[in-house]
């Protein structure tokens, strides 16, 4: 249940009496100067509203963990990051390392994939726990060992009390990643980023964390960032979804509508060819070849070389983010990318934006997965 | 595929399985125990079929897989294939046997050498089992290579060189070298990217249709094994709790553990997702050095808690039974089927995986 109000007092109430969206990402590129250089984001841009949970799809390597981890500048020395990002009002890109580390955590709190990055081996859950209550909240020794034990009971650890003086590795996989949780809540962040929090866990356990995760924004009004490359996991979760591919966000819209009426043909060909629980098909359909170099980044289209439905320019020009009316109209010619921003704007994915895809030849929307019961 | 697969000669017999590995002393007993890995399971793969077999991590699948492919000796029980005992075989009988079953890996990073061409890759198996001369094995190696989709300049590269689909298509080559029986597919896709799964996946299914090969399919995603198996054994604690023709199992599973899994399954249905009630199974997985008595899965069960903890659950364990008698094959290990049967949970969970009530699926059906 989506609690409607926020708890007085709190950072969230204060950003969500704030005009404007909560998180706002300009143009944001990540370059890693590896062997080459690895254009792992390019010129990304969106919003993030007070409370909303979105998604962030796409495959390994499409740019989801480095351009979250660019939020919070957790990349390492040699990433270039460029653009802004603006939270609660405040240009992140601006800040000193020791301003950042107060923003990390008490901002932003983010869950790995592996819940052993966030925590320390040799330290006990219940001296971790109690270690962020006391720089977070500014609580006195006892009385964070206190709230500790409550803290873990409340991710749905049984036995807080007595499971406090263990180490991580007694315990399971699932429980670590629920005091992981609970650490990264604590502060009650504005903003939780969560980088494929489930993909090492069990079908069960990934069905538990999804939603405690939901829980917890829902009830203190979080704005959540949920990244993964599995669209099953966002349908029960996310209100909204950004697709990336090759380090730009390709479609954004509801989530139900990447669901039914996806419009990139990349997100059409995804559909298509996972296998589906709800029955066998006759064949999956492929998506031939494999995704770009992010090192040889080419001219036009990221997708051209794959996709179905490519027209020429697909070739020379890579496309933006555009309304599906828009991208029609830059479809029949005569539209170059200056009619397209002079007609429309440059078109950011928000919590109020229609639904956008970067293609210069969106096909006809078309059911995902969600068409179901219709074929046999 | 054909329904007839199940009726066709049985290619692999598992019988009674049991691998126990050495533990450390147990926290109560102070004695020396055992991980109960693979806890007495019995099954058998077709000729021609593809069995899938998925469970929790930490279930025993790989651990199977490792014994029928001879890579562990079990505890207990026998492995036979085509016939044959693999724990009485003699080495040269082993050898010819090895050749006719083949694995392929999760990781195909970790499982090519990357000093090695792509050729010498594929050639491995041939020149460990002396076949051919050395132009022979060159011609077969281009056969191999063009047969899973890879250009033949492929040959004089490195696996390095090569994306995660495109390793594991010379991983699929090299299985192939020796025109096996069997392959034991160990989580094949799930390191590759999403958008390529579907090319390797359709790969496994062509080969299979082209060489007559029989398949062992190990995986946790549902959606997958609904796609490519024929039969679905699902584990959970060592033991085989349910065991069935694929579209039986989806469409009027019988075991309370698998419809838990597939209650846990994500759909990629923002109403199914936004209305289903899950069954969130409490807990986690016993440890496989202590596991509980009775029934294992009797600790996490929702129908047991619904019957309100019939003693039977925690005292005798289920057997492995046919479920002829409600007109449906396959076998189920719970003393309460019926229960299942009736029960909402069961109703509920199978209404979100089909999308609409109208189209909910006919219950108990044979193929
Ligand atoms: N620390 C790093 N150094 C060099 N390259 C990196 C680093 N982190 C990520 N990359 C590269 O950047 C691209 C995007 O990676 P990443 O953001 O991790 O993708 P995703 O999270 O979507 O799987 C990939 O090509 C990856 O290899
Ligand atoms: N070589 C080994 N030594 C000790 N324990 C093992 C070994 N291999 C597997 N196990 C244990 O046996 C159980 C089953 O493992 P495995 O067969 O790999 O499960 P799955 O493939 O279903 O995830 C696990 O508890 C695992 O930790
Ligand atoms: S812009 Fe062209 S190549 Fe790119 S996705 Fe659209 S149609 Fe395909
Ligand atoms: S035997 Fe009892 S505990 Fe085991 S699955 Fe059946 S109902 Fe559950
Ligand atoms: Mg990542
Ligand atoms: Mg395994």
């Amino acid at each position: 249940m989506k609690s409607p109000v926020a708890e007085p007092g709190t950072i969230v109430a204060d950003a969500a009496e704030a005009d404007g969206p909560l998180l706002s990402v300009r143009d944001l590129s990540v370059t890693f100067r590896a062997e080459s250089l690895v254009r792992a984001v390019r010129t990304v841009s969106y919003d993030l509203a007070v409370g909303e949970q979105v998604g962030l799809v796409g495959e390994s390597g499409s740019g989801k963990s480095a351009g979250a981890l660019a939020l919070a500048r957790l990349l390492p020395e040699y990433a270039d990051v460029s653009g802004t990002v603006t939270l609660d009002g405040t240009n992140l890109m601006r800040l000193t390392e020791r301003e950042l580390r107060e923003v990390r955590g008490d901002q932003i709190g983010i869950v790995y994939q592996d819940p052993f990055s966030s925590l320390n081996p040799v330290l006990t859950i219940g001296k971790q726990l109690a270690e962020v209550l006391r720089k977070h909240k500014r609580l006195g020794a006892r009385a964070a060992r206190r709230q500790a034990a409550q803290l873990l009971g409340s991710v749905g650890v049984p036995n807080a009390d007595d499971r406090l003086s263990d180490y991580p590795h007694q315990f399971s996989g699932g429980m670590r990643q629920r005091a992981v949780i609970a650490m990264a809540v604590a502060p009650r962040p504005a903003l939780l980023i969560a980088d494929e929090p489930t993909t090492a866990l069990d079908v069960t356990v990934q069905a538990q964390i999804l939603e405690l995760l939901d829980e917890l924004t829902s009830q203190h009004r979080t704005t959540m960032l949920l990244i993964t490359h599995d669209l099953g996991v966002v349908a029960g979760v996310t209100q909204r979804v950004m697709v990336m591919y090759a380090g730009r966000i390709v479609e954004s819209s509801t989530t139900a509508d990447v669901f039914t009426r996806a419009s990139h043909p990349y997100t059409v060909a995804l559909h298509r060819s996972l296998p589906r629980i709800d029955l066998r098909q006759e064949r999956l359909v492929t998506i031939e070849g494999q995704p770009p170099d992010p090192t040889r980044p080419a001219e036009g289209c990221p997708f051209a070389p794959r996709c179905p439905s490519r027209i020429d320019r697909c070739a020379t020009e890579d496309p933006p983010l555009m309304t599906i009316p828009t991208a029609r109209r830059a479809t029949a010619g005569g539209w170059n990318m200056t009619s397209i921003q002079d007609a429309d704007g440059v078109q950011v994915p928000g919590p109020a934006s229609p639904h956008l895809t970067a293609c210069w030849n969106p096909p006809a929307p078309v059911g995902g997965l969600s068409e179901r019961g219709s074929t046999p | 595929m054909s329904a007839d697969k199940g009726k066709s000669p049985v290619l692999v017999m598992v019988e009674d399985l049991r691998v126990w590995f050495p533990a450390g002393k147990g926290p109560s007993t102070g004695r020396r125990g055992f991980i109960k890995a693979v806890d007495g399971i019995t099954f058998s793969v077709h000729r021609g079929e593809t069995l899938g077999l998925v469970g929790e991590s930490g279930c025993g699948k790989t651990t199977t897989a490792r014994a029928i492919l001879k890579l562990l000796d079990p505890t207990e029980g026998r492995i036979r294939f085509d016939g044959v005992d693999l724990s009485t075989v003699s080495r040269r009988e082993l050898r010819l046997i090895r050749r006719r079953m083949q694995p392929v890996f999760q990781d195909p990073f970790s499982s090519l050498n990357p000093k090695r061409t792509v050729e010498r890759i594929v050639a491995e198996p041939l020149v460990i089992h002396r076949q051919g001369t050395t132009a022979e094995r060159k011609a077969r190696v281009s056969e191999l290579l063009d047969t899973v989709g890879l250009p033949p300049d492929a040959a004089g590269r490195y696996p390095h060189a090569f994306s995660g689909g495109q390793r594991q298509r010379i991983a699929i080559a090299r299985a192939m070298a020796l025109q096996p029986d069997l392959i034991i597919a160990d989580e094949p896709v799930s390191a590759l990217d999403v958008s390529i799964r579907a090319q390797i996946l359709n790969l496994l299914s062509d080969l299979q249709d082209q060489f007559h090969l029989t398949y062992l399919v190990i995986a946790h995603d549902l959606a997958l094994v609904r796609q490519v198996t024929d039969r679905v054994g699902v584990m959970y604690l060592g033991k085989l709790v349910e065991l069935r023709p694929t579209e039986d199992l989806y469409r009027a599973p019988l075991h309370p553990y698998t419809v838990a899994l597939l209650s846990s399954a994500p759909i990629p249905d923002t109403q199914a997702e936004a209305t289903r009630q899950r069954i969130v199974l409490e807990g986690d997985v016993p440890s496989p050095a202590d596991p509980p008595t009775g029934c294992r899965f009797h600790t996490r069960c929702w129908l047991r808690q619904k019957l309100g903890d019939p003693d039977i659950c925690s005292a005798e364990a289920p057997a492995l039974a046919p479920v002829q008698d409600r007109g449906a094959s396959g076998v189920v290990a719970c003393h309460f089927p019926e229960a299942v049967e009736d029960s909402h949970e069961r109703r509920e969970t199978l209404v979100a995986l089909t999308g609409s009530r109208a189209s909910s699926p006919s219950e108990g059906t044979t193929p």
